[in-house]
This record gives C-alpha cells, sequence and structure tokens, in this order.
C-alpha cells in the first residue's frame, strides 16, 4: 500500500489527535475513577480514527491512525500503561477489520465498527488480565460483576442482568460514536468543500 | 452542533448514572475491620491488631505499621491458598478484587498506623492495604471490610 503525502499527514494528524486525548483526558479519567471512563474514551478515540477513514478511505489507514495514538501513549502523563496502549491498538485493529469488510465507508459500518470497538474494552480485561498482569480469569470476572453492582445497582447474583445490562450500553455508546462520527465526517468534509 | 450538545449531555447522564460509591461513610463502621467468610463474619479493632506480631512495610515513601494479611487471615482461620480471591472493600465503596498470591508476601500488611507510630491520615481511615511495589489502587485507603470468596 503507497499512500500519497496528504494522505500520510492526515493520517498523522487524526492519530496525533487520538494519542493526545489519550495521555491527557485519559490519564485523567482513569485517576478519578469515572464510570464508564473506558467506554467514553474508546468512543472519542473511535470517532477521531473513523472521522480519519473517511479522509483517507484506503485499506490501514485505521490501523496506522491507532497505531501512531498507541505510540503517542508512551507519554502518558504517570508513566507507561500498557493496557490502554494494547486497547488503542486493539480498537484500531477491530475498527480496521470491520472497515475493511465493509469497503467504502459508510453509516452502517461505522455503527458497526463503534458497537465492537466500545464493547472490545469490555472484553479486553479478559484477555490482557491474564496475559500481561498475571490475573485469573475469576478475578477479572469479579471485577466485572462488582462494576455491575456499583455502576447498574444490581446484585451480584444478578449475572444475565449485569452481562447484558453492560453489553447493551456499550453496544449504545459505541453505535453512538459511530453515528456521531459519520455526521461528523460529513461536516468536516462539507466545510473543508471536498464533499 | 446541536446533535454534539445533546450527545455530550446523554453521555454526562449516563456517566452519572453509575456515581460509583454507593456507601454512606458514616453507616459504616470504620472503627473494626471485619473479615466476612460466607455468613460468619469476624471483626477487628485496632487494639486486636495491635496483639499480634507487627511489620514495618513501605508505599510511595511512606512506612506503615501493621500486621501482615498472611498472618490475619491465619489467626482468623482462613487458609490464603484454600480461598479463590479476596475482596478489599473501603468506606468510600471503592473495592479492590486480590489474587491470593498478591497477598501472600509477608510485606503485605493491612496497616494501621505510620512506621513510627502515629496514626493514619484522616483520607486513610483506620485501617488501609500496604501492597509494596504495587499499584497505587491496589493499596486501598479507608479499609474496613475483607470479604473472602472461596
Amino acid at each position: 500500500m503507497k499512500l500519497a503525502t496528504r494522505e500520510l499527514a492526515t493520517i498523522a494528524v487524526f492519530g496525533t489527535l487520538w494519542g493526545i486525548l489519550e495521555i491527557t483526558m485519559g490519564s485523567v479519567l482513569h485517576t478519578l475513577n469515572i464510570p464508564f471512563s473506558g467506554a467514553f474514551l474508546a468512543a472519542i478515540g473511535l470517532i477521531i480514527a473513523m472521522v480519519g477513514r473517511v479522509f483517507v478511505p484506503r485499506r490501514g489507514s485505521t490501523l496506522f491512525i491507532g497505531l501512531i495514538a498507541m505510540l503517542l501513549k508512551l507519554f502518558n502523563l504517570g508513566g507507561i500503561v500498557i493496557g490502554p496502549m494494547v486497547g488503542i491498538l486493539s480498537e484500531a485493529i477491530l475498527a480496521e477489520i470491520v472497515l475493511s469488510l465493509f469497503g467504502k465507508p459508510n453509516l452502517f459500518p461505522f455503527l458497526v465498527t463503534g458497537a465492537i470497538g466500545v464493547t472490545w474494552t469490555l472484553v479486553q480485561p479478559f484477555i490482557t488480565g491474564p496475559l500481561l498482569f498475571g490475573r485469573t480469569l475469576f478475578v477479572v470476572w469479579l471485577d466485572l460483576l462488582d462494576s455491575g453492582t456499583r455502576l447498574l445497582g444490581l446484585n451480584e447474583s444478578a449475572i444475565f442482568l449485569i452481562v447484558a445490562g453492560f453489553l447493551l450500553i456499550y453496544i449504545l455508546i459505541g453505535a453512538t460514536a459511530g453515528w456521531l462520527s459519520w455526521l461528523i465526517a460529513g461536516q468536516l468534509k462539507s466545510r473543508l468543500g471536498r464533499s | 452542533m446541536k446533535i454534539l450538545a445533546l450527545m455530550t449531555i446523554l453521555m454526562v447522564f449516563l456517566a452519572g448514572c453509575g456515581s460509583a460509591p454507593t456507601q454512606a461513610t458514616a453507616t459504616v463502621p470504620e472503627a473494626v475491620l471485619t473479615i466476612v467468610i460466607g455468613d460468619n463474619q469476624q471483626t477487628f479493632t485496632v487494639d486486636d491488631l495491635k496483639a499480634f506480631p507487627s511489620s514495618v512495610s513501605n508505599f510511595n515513601g511512606v512506612g506503615y505499621l501493621g500486621v501482615s494479611v498472611k498472618v490475619l487471615l491465619d489467626a482468623a482461620g482462613i487458609n490464603l491458598d484454600e480461598v479463590s480471591a479476596i475482596k478489599g472493600v473501603a468506606t468510600d465503596g471503592y473495592s479492590v478484587n486480590y489474587e491470593t498470591a498478591q497477598l501472600s508476601p509477608d510485606d503485605v500488611l493491612v496497616a494501621y498506623s505510620l512506621a513510627d507510630g502515629s496514626s493514619l491520615a484522616s483520607d486513610e481511615g483506620k485501617f488501609r492495604m500496604v501492597l509494596p511495589d504495587q499499584e497505587g489502587k491496589l493499596n486501598l485507603r479507608l479499609l474496613y471490610k475483607l470479604v473472602i470468596v472461596p
């Protein structure tokens, strides 16, 4: 894949935007322990990546945007954080796969990409926990149930409701991100006279 | 712009829905540490903990005096090797699920004072977890309950 200089510059701009957002807002949200911070951060990151995809509608562009963001996360306030770096990269890979499967950027692929990308943040601890941080799946599961009781106000024994509730919220946030990115991309293109 | 504003309001609303702490500090007996094992529970005061062999551990450059978690659980009749996890709960509603391996080192403490014997700061509560060299979120402050997950 050979990209024009303009396309490379555009990818760099969107990747930098996502990266800066992660190292600033990401650190603050995680430190403050704000509910659903991971989902909101992923949603905003994916909005940037998907808008970038509209401007560089080429295979691999979303992945490159994510790679730049991940590299910038190395300069995170408060030190290097492997988990979020893996998160950014995996969200970019998933977004790249979904967008590439659908071909031309469109609203529906954006909705799906947003939903899958944000929902991934719910699944990721089950993979990175044991692999990177030596946590057992059981304790990651306990963390999820605890979040369910705290954020959804459900009893720990309502396992199905907790999982379904989280899935619904994450899919909703992700799909909203997809919809927003389509709107923002349209607005930007029209203002820049590139529609 | 209207849509963006609407979405921002929606996100703020969603975030607000899950306002994290659910337990009011006033309703929690923070002067005692409770160890919960199924339907049974045991309580320990600071003086109870002082009766156990004490250790000093450091976190973030501060020395803490307390009792090793392993010793405390032994006293409560709990073998760390036979449980799946232990949940530490703070009076502000924050909680941490610990792997048993995280709590098994001898220098992991339930601290009840600073190393020089002075009281913990008010924002640390009567008890706190001290896991040297572990990230801050595992070093739970305002500890009031340890729940044993079989």
